[in-house]
């Protein structure tokens, strides 16, 4: 799937940190989407679904966190074989293997540096050898 | 300087936000910090963020630097000038960098077992006197880091009441 599609979703309420991880998305030659809060991702979903091949997920967010949109959408059968990440800070370990259960396949705990993100963005992709 | 009475489980916070705050900035910004006690000092110019960490003995956390520590930290996280960082965008990097350092402390506290937190969005400090001392007027618990950046004061209040984050997972 991952090959076949050009972009990767970023879901932060935060505008820096949107930016900071779009720079990295954009150096492994993928198109930025990006989304405020849980609700807005879904939304890109439906909008681009299809081309997305990735999600990198927050968890702390207004609207509707991360778990929850985690949640929905490994539950729409359009969605559920997206792999998705979290990046979060939320990084104690019943959080992390909650989120593995819900259908995390990787967990980025913040504070990261540009090389840990980018290196697991491209094992979530698929393109680390 | 008068200084508000310091519990236990302040200092043990405050010693997971000092914890916090450093690997923030080594990670995030490759600088070391230097560690002073006294936490309080001016408040003209300052820009900061607080959140609330949210338990049986709920704390509010509060990220307080100058505005040109804060551009500098700002501009190196979006690799822009520092004099191309604007106002929105400032609040919302010191936004992020507070909830970075509360989140590491959240996990240092709750790995040695000692209290476990729920996080609040991070949300703008509205007065910067308020940020660092007490209606008494002493310094409520602070801790000043000094980097080659500049210096940040991260310290705790009672909360204010913020909202937490949309159905936070407990834990």
């Amino acid at each position: 799937m991952s090959t076949q599609r050009s972009c990767v979703l970023t879901v932060d309420d935060s505008n820096v940190m949107r930016r900071i991880i779009s720079d990295a998305i954009e150096s492994l030659g993928y198109k930025p989407l990006t989304a405020a809060n849980g609700r807005e991702a879904l939304d890109r979903l439906e909008e681009r679904g299809d081309d997305v091949a990735l999600i990198l997920l927050d968890w702390n967010m207004p609207v509707m966190n991360g778990f929850e949109a985690l949640k929905a959408m490994k539950a729409d059968d359009r969605f559920r074989d997206i792999p998705v990440m979290m990046v979060t800070t939320e990084s104690e370990r019943e959080n992390i293997i909650a989120a593995i259960q819900a259908g995390a396949k990787h967990y980025l705990a913040k504070p990261f540096t540009s090389q840990d993100l980018v290196i697991r963005m491209m094992e979530t992709l698929g393109l680390a050898t | 300087m008068n200084s508000e009475p310091i519990n236990h489980e302040e200092e043990q916070l405050l010693g997971a936000l000092v914890e916090g705050t450093m690997v923030m900035l080594s990670m995030m910004f490759g600088v070391d910090g230097s560690l002073s006690e006294d936490g309080a000092g001016p408040e003209d110019g300052l820009v900061g963020s607080s959140l609330c960490l949210e338990s049986q003995a709920s704390k509010e956390v509060v990220l307080t630097l100058d505005r040109p520590t804060a551009n500098l930290f700002v501009a190196s996280m979006v690799a822009c000038d520092p004099d191309d960082v604007a106002d929105e965008l400032l609040q919302d990097g010191v936004g992020e960098m507070v909830n970075i350092i509360a989140g590491n402390a959240k996990a240092i506290l709750a790995s040695s077992g000692a209290q476990h937190f729920r996080l609040s969005v991070p949300r703008p400090i509205e007065d910067a006197r308020g940020a660092r001392y007490a209606e008494t007027g002493a310094a409520l618990p602070s801790r000043r880091i000094h980097t080659d950046m500049g210096t940040l004061v991260i310290g705790v209040r009672p909360p204010l009441g913020a909202p937490l984050a949309a159905g936070v997972p407990a834990g």
